[in-house]
């Protein structure tokens, strides 16, 4: 990120080859639309570009990225209008159409997507940025101003709602 | 160990990657306490069912505008360091800003002074033309927010909706043309320069247009775009592009949709 900022900009594209994943996982396990998510992503990378010259030497980027994307999100829910909305609710099985090994296996995965869909947005964001970015819970208590042991009660609270409406969607 | 110390470890026990040691006294707190013990249960095995979802892969597209971007954001920085001719006008100017508070603040009344007299004066002038002038403002705006749209937004869906209602536009120039010429030969997004086809459909009145959407089918690499391409200029009978429609055909490298869709074409225009 140092030689992006004093200029080297094609370095850029290590980032995104490196990042691109995690992003993408952040933006699609929370929004449902993989073309909007691909939109945000390319949409963080062009606010690295242009605030390059804020990255402070000996921040962790990967802290200092997934603000941007953070405040992406937030700026996307802001200005999405009341149709999208009703979509988001429809596509809301999408996430689980994929062959599965076994119909109970689909049923669970099901069951669980719907779950996640189920919880706070909050709690949503935690367990996506535990899961599927690769970001450990230091960096996400970072990103969050507060303290590792602080950042693992509040994961362990998400997991404890996605479980109790997990249980509540598959009837048990 | 107490219930609130659990909490603090419980990510890690569910993930596993506690010492043997604490993940004894875990186990020894969970033994003990019903509410714990049932808080924990079923938490494991949704946690780790997480690791089962499917993972999307974005498309190899978001890479090419991606690198797209980064290059078009760097012939823009290089642009950008040779337009700084303005600084020592603005240096003069600075110059001239008196350095006393009071002369500042004298400066600025006689400012506001000047500008209320001037501003009723014209005021007085246009009150008769006032609706035509909210009307101007109006299509002005519009005007503005669309081409903002067009040329500011990294995003996809925001330059097809800016497209879209390029159509509402009444007071168009070459300006607004170029721009919309500018998306369809150059947007790195195939939906993009389809929907800026679209968009041009609208101007096909304009010689300037015309002239452009041919040459813009030299340009295009896409089969879809090409298509379009040729069916708009069948739609209003442009006769130039008989020698680019003969020149698709005889390309080896064209799509064979679109040789076929361009001998029929030629064959309006003979």
């Amino acid at each position: 990120m140092v030689s992006v900022r004093e200029g080297d900009t094609h370095k850029l594209g290590v980032l995104f080859d490196r990042h691109a994943q995690g992003l993408f996982n952040y933006f699609k396990f929370q929004i449902k639309d993989r073309f909007k998510s691909e939109d945000l992503v390319q949409n963080v990378f062009y606010k690295i570009l242009k605030y390059r010259h804020t990255f402070k030497d000996g921040a962790d980027f990967k802290v200092w990225m997934y603000a941007i994307a953070r405040n992406e999100k937030i700026d996307y829910f802001k200005k999405r209008r009341p149709l999208d909305k009703t979509l988001d609710f429809e596509l809301s099985d999408e996430w689980s159409q994929s062959p599965e090994k076994s119909l109970e296996d689909k049923t669970d995965k099901k069951h669980l997507n719907k779950a996640l869909g189920k919880i706070s947005p909050d709690n949503r964001e935690l367990i996506v940025l535990s899961k599927y970015t690769g970001l450990p819970y230091r960096q996400i208590a970072e990103l969050y101003g507060c303290t590792e042991g602080a950042i693992k009660v509040r994961v362990y609270r998400a997991i404890k709602e996605l479980k109790t409406q997990y249980l509540m969607i598959a009837g048990r | 160990m107490e219930c609130k110390e659990i909490k603090e470890l419980a990510v890690d026990y569910i993930e596993g990657s506690l010492d043997t040691q604490t993940a004894r006294k875990v186990d020894d707190h969970l033994s003990s306490c019903d509410k714990c013990r049932a808080e924990f249960s079923d938490m494991k095995s949704v946690w780790l069912e997480l690791d089962d979802l499917e993972i999307e892969k974005p498309s190899d597209n978001l890479k090419e505008n991606v690198e797209n971007m980064i290059d078009s954001y760097n012939l823009g920085m290089n642009d950008n360091t040779s337009a700084k001719w303005y600084e020592p006008v603005v240096k003069w100017m600075e110059s001239w800003w008196p350095k006393r508070l009071v002369t500042q603040f004298a400066a600025a009344v006689a400012v506001l002074v000047i500008g209320l007299a001037t501003g009723l004066n014209i005021g007085e002038r246009t009150e008769t033309k006032k609706e035509i002038v909210q009307l101007k403002t109006d299509v002005n705006q519009l005007k503005q927010a669309v081409m903002t749209s067009l040329l500011d937004q990294a995003s996809v869906v925001e330059r097809i909706r800016g497209l879209t209602m390029t159509s509402r536009v009444k007071n168009t120039d070459k300006e607004f043309y170029s721009t919309l010429l500018f998306l369809l030969n150059s947007d790195s997004n195939v939906n993009v320069r389809m929907a800026a086809v679209n968009a041009l459909s609208n101007f096909t009145g304009n010689a300037y247009v015309r002239h452009e959407l041919v040459k813009s089918l030299d340009l295009q690499t896409s089969p879809l775009v090409q298509i379009s391409l040729i069916d708009l200029l069948v739609s209003i009978k442009e006769p130039e592009s008989s020698p680019t429609l003969i020149r698709l055909i005889n390309d080896p490298d064209i799509n064979a949709h679109v040789k076929t869709r361009a001998k029929k074409a030629l064959r309006e225009f003979i």
